[in-house]
């Protein structure tokens, strides 16, 4: 028998012996998604493809450059910085035209922009309104110095800063080095570029190089880090810098209005906060209960039923405390939620029967992840309050203490796992679809554009405006000097510590 | 029908189309069969497990996954379901399809009137792996790289166990019967 023959038999006796069971099977329940959320699963789906071809294309990219990089580094070993330099880039006017820029007594404000160099250009921002046409956003931030000064010097010659009319303009770079040899390679990796830009492009400019006075940067330091001083190195007054750039667009955005803004911005924190222990409860309800509420509800209102009626005949013990005499810290009941689970392991709920041993591991790591959340909420915000010391207290100060009051509240409320669970349950009543509802939410303020934190903060995060930073600022003394009777000032960050761990209970 | 399409039904079944599971139903059921009874031994105990898993099937529609392999999503609740029917009727059952054979394996559940067509020559003697692999690829006309697919093991060790299984049914065959 050959194979074709051996094929077609097995096949057909094959066919013989198949079942059809379609038509028991067609009338069985099935539960069909809604296009609604069709439409997200093929979203999430789509995201998860673009994540792949995303990760491929890094992987790609990372073997191009294994294979190139040795040959760039034996070719042009001086092509990056190594260590930290910060560098002043100044459109300069080296020959006055004859139809000078200062007719009528104004003088044209000479752009100037500010780098953060290691290795490449590590952000960039304007230092003067002018600076802004040159440095637009982050558009050379991830650059090496070579291609961002061409991009510099490229803008300069497109907005007519310089090759234009009859004088001679150019470009100065002052750079400070981590040390000499960081400075001077990076003044000429920065000249080479520019220079070499300017003459393969006809541009008649000059460029020239100095080193930065060290005092000039710790004065740009101080303006985020009060505590700058002379004795610190180039990187570290870099890294002021460079946080403080990236604090001042929320900073800025709060000094905004800050009625309104504050206001919207405790909105927003508290949302944020209950969107992320919506997502741990639901994800415990799905998990743990298939992602049947009602169940998962009276399953859970059972076991704190079990668990009240065995505290009820007393000897019920958390950690080294008697439950029902000893006065609980917010914390006892969800730091011991195995002794709690332990309490009622024998017995049996009305609904569900006994507890399963699963049931018990996900409530207990529901009750870690919940307590977590609450934690770092707390913890992430009170970062931002030390990122900037009171300086940012004042400006956020009822932020901050409504804050910290709700939490606090909060905390105080749940001495229990029922009161946890109840306060996510009865106070958010519709926990479960807050993900929504916190996007719904967001998404009306930004349109109606009343929401102050966010439209400022979304501008500023997009460009770097040295105006707006300076409205900001003046908008941000003035709201420090009206709230100056009410203001709030640790002694020291370890004061402030110590009082945020008598609110969060760490 | 190829898996971007069966995937393209799967979703409008998914959505709510009935009619999407007819066609599903008609592309996958051979395919299915020939999973669960390369894996059972039994006519029987395979078409209720292919009923299991069709009615399964219906009931986790909402968890299956737009974009992913529909019939490996598939196989993989007919293997679940063939593993806990066989638990259920307490037999000892390895899980390795690989390594038993279809003698040392499928003696608990084999069916007793499993006679000398060339469908019960291939259920009765080759290992479940071996069947399915030459059921799927012979009957269904999976190619051996989909198979793989389905099953998920490598491409190599399909090819192997084709070529082994080829091997066994020339032997059990005989000269005269022999695929050649």
């Amino acid at each position: 028998m050959n194979m074709n023959d051996f094929k077609e038999r097995l096949a057909q006796d094959f066919e013989e012996r198949l079942p059809d069971v379609y038509s028991k099977v067609k009338n069985t329940p099935y539960y069909p998604v809604s296009p609604a959320e069709e439409r997200k699963a093929y979203n999430e789906s789509s995201g998860r493809r673009n994540l792949k071809m995303a990760f491929l294309s890094c992987l790609v990219i990372v073997v191009v450059l294994a294979s190139v990089l040795p040959v760039i580094l034996f070719n042009d070993s001086r092509a990056t910085v190594s260590e930290s330099a910060f560098m002043e880039v100044v459109v300069e006017e080296y020959v006055a035209s004859s139809t000078a820029s200062t007719s009528g007594g104004e003088t044209s404000e000479k752009p100037e922009i500010n780098l953060i160099v290691f290795e490449g250009i590590i952000t960039g921002y304007n230092a003067n309104t002018s600076g802004n046409y040159l440095l637009t956003g982050e558009t050379v931030k991830g650059l090496t110095v070579k291609k961002g000064l061409e991009k510099i010097a490229s803008l300069t010659a497109e907005l007519g800063y310089v090759g234009t009319g009859d004088g001679v303009n150019g470009l100065h770079i002052a750079v400070a080095g981590q040390n000499a040899d960081i400075a001077d390679t990076t003044k000429q990796l920065a000249k080479v570029a520019a220079t070499d830009y300017f003459a393969s492009n006809n541009v008649r400019a000059v460029v020239t190089t100095g080193d930065l006075e060290k005092s000039k940067l710790v004065e740009k330091a101080k303006q985020f880090d009060a505590s700058a001083n002379s004795s610190m190195t180039v990187a570290e007054l870099n890294e002021i810098i460079e946080n403080g750039k990236t604090f001042i667009s929320s900073e800025v955005a709060a000094a905004y209005n800050s009625d309104s803004c504050v206001k919207s911005m405790k909105q927003i924190y508290i949302k944020k906060m209950f969107s992320m222990l919506s997502g741990i409860t639901a994800q415990f309800v799905d998990t743990t209960y298939g992602g049947d509420r009602a169940y998962a509800e009276e399953r859970v209102n059972a076991l704190l039923s079990a668990y009240l009626t065995a505290v009820g005949k007393g000897g019920v013990t958390l950690g080294e405390k008697s439950v029902g005499t000893d006065v609980l810290t917010p914390w006892d009941v969800v730091e011991n939620i195995d002794e709690v689970l332990a309490t009622v392991d024998s017995a049996y709920l009305p609904v569900g029967g006994k507890i399963t041993r699963d049931e018990k591991t996900a409530v207990a790591e529901f009750a870690a992840s919940f307590k977590n959340a609450l934690l770092d909420a707390s913890r992430g915000y009170s970062d931002k309050v030390e990122t900037s010391g009171s300086f940012i207290v004042s400006a956020f100060r009822f932020t901050t203490f409504d804050f910290v009051t709700h939490l606090e509240n909060m905390v105080k409320d749940c001495k229990g796992f029922d009161d946890l669970y109840d306060y996510v349950h009865t106070e958010f009543d519709s926990i479960m679809d807050s993900f929504d509802k916190y996007s719904a939410t967001e998404n009306k303020l930004t349109a109606k554009g009343a929401d102050a934190y966010l439209v400022g903060l979304e501008s500023l995060v997009a460009k770097t405006n040295t105006v707006e930073k300076e409205n900001a600022k003046l908008s941000l003394a003035a709201t420090r000097q009206t709230e100056k009777g009410d203001e709030v000032v640790w002694a020291s960050k370890d004061e402030y510590k110590a009082w945020a761990s008598t609110i969060t209970g760490e | 029908m190829d898996k971007k399409e069966l995937d393209k039904y799967m979703i409008l079944f998914r959505a709510g189309d009935e009619s999407a599971f007819e066609v599903i139903y008609e592309e996958t059921r051979r395919g299915l069969f020939a999973f669960v009874l390369s894996v059972c031994k039994n006519y029987h105990l395979a078409e209720d497990v292919v009923q299991s898993t069709y009615i399964k099937i219906r009931a986790a529609i909402g968890s299956y996954q737009p974009g992913s392999n529909a019939l490996a999503w598939m196989f993989t609740i007919a293997k679940n379901l063939t593993l806990n029917e066989l638990q259920k009727r307490k037999r000892e059952v390895s899980t390795d399809f690989t390594a038993a054979t279809g003698a040392e394996y499928g003696h608990y559940t084999m069916d007793e009137n499993l006679g000398s067509n060339l469908l019960d020559v291939v259920v009765k003697n080759l290992s479940p792996s071996e069947a399915q692999i030459v059921l799927l690829h012979l009957v269904n006309g999976y190619k051996h790289r989909e198979i793989a697919e389905m099953t998920k093991k490598p491409l190599g060790t399909v090819l192997w166990s084709y070529r082994n299984a080829l091997a066994k049914l020339k032997k059990i065959l005989g000269e005269e019967e022999e695929p050649k």
